[in-house]
């Protein structure tokens, strides 16, 4: 009988074990400290040659972290003000002082988003479409980092088998052909932003209007 | 024979519960509509009009307005001139929402001043260009 609870108490460990997320834990302490309640997300720095991809990406941040329980911003508002207020580039938002930026629209924290990689590529007789951002929030009182992350999505188009190597260099020319003249980024940022807010640990910490506030991080 | 129900509703409950999509706030189209907007497939109005029914539906099903929908609607109003109105859901945001005061008082004061260009000129608003889109 012993043996069989040792037995099952390996079992359950290299459970466990196998389990633990491949990334290490963020380190919270600054965000503890920080507590924020509401987000600022800020228009997108660009680079690369996709000249919508930052208002694009603008429009899919909302949902899932307010969902998290966050008090965000609306965005469109938010940036047509910043235009309005001759802050139009970017750049300059981001270059900006972030406690200066949270005092104006009263904020406790300010996301900061920059795409890295927003392209579609053709390689070997398919198109890979990439995704790659770079994320960082910064509290308003100090402007310190309290999180950041960075996320790189892939997708590859699924090549159809057709049982003979012309038929599949065709079909592989047509799927290519497709991806590059419409690729859809648009699931890639989805998920980008999931991967890179949701998960506990290295996500950010569910805020005042979830019921995990206070408790995933802390 | 009972046994075997009795799974059968389980692996059915399972997979209903699996599918739900459990969001804390109904957001309609806001965030397909943002996207297409951008692209230039919508137009201002259409992303206005669709808020607009979303904010609605929340409101009769009694369900919370998901944070921002009233500021954001409040500033197509705006964008449009119609800045009574705008005034109005800039302070539902700011009601409903404490994080949004500052940002909301100040989005009311500029609605004020533009239908009272005279009396807020002393408060150093200078007179700016209507925006029409």
């Amino acid at each position: 009988m012993k043996k069989l609870i040792r037995c099952s108490v390996v079992f359950v460990l290299i459970i466990a074990a196998g389990c633990a997320a491949k990334h290490p834990r963020a380190d919270y302490t600054a965000f503890k400290a920080a507590d924020p309640h509401s987000i600022l997300i800020v228009p997108v720095i660009n680079h690369s040659v996709e000249v919508n991809a930052p208002d694009y990406l603008l429009s899919t941040m909302t949902i899932p972290l307010a969902e998290k329980g966050y008090y965000v911003f609306p965005v469109n508002l938010v940036k047509r003000t910043l235009e309005d207020d001759g802050l139009s580039d970017a750049d300059m938002v981001h270059n900006a002082s972030t406690t200066k930026l949270c005092d104006l629209f009263g904020a406790d924290s300010v996301l900061y988003v920059s795409i890295e990689r927003w392209d579609a590529r053709w390689v070997v007789l398919s198109t890979r479409v990439t995704v790659a951002l770079t994320y960082s929030m910064k509290e308003g009182k100090t402007g310190q980092v309290i999180w950041q992350r960075k996320e790189n999505m892939v997708y590859v188009p699924q090549n159809t088998n057709t049982g003979n190597i012309v038929g599949n260099l065709i079909a592989a020319a047509v799927t290519a052909a497709v991806t590059k003249a419409a690729p859809n980024y648009m699931p890639l940022a989805h998920q980008a932003n999931a991967q890179a807010f949701q998960p506990i640990g290295t996500g950010i910490p569910a805020g005042p209007y979830h019921e995990l506030y206070k408790k995933d991080a802390y | 024979m009972k046994l075997l129900h009795g799974l059968i509703l389980l692996v059915v409950l399972f997979s209903i519960t699996a599918c739900a999509r459990t969001t804390k706030y109904e957001w309609g189209s806001y965030d397909a509509d943002l996207h297409k907007y951008y692209a230039h497939s919508i137009k201002q109005e259409d992303l206005a009009r669709n808020l607009q029914v979303s904010i609605q539906q929340c409101e009769t099903n009694g369900r919370m307005v998901p944070p921002g929908l009233y500021g954001e609607y409040g500033y197509l109003l705006y964008e449009t001139g119609r800045y009574g109105e705008a005034a109005g859901f800039f302070q539902k945001e700011h009601d409903k929402w404490p994080e949004s005061r500052v940002l909301m008082a100040k989005m009311i004061r500029n609605c004020k001043a533009k239908m009272n260009p005279d009396k807020e000129s002393k408060d150093k608003e200078p007179p700016q260009n209507e925006k029409t889109d």
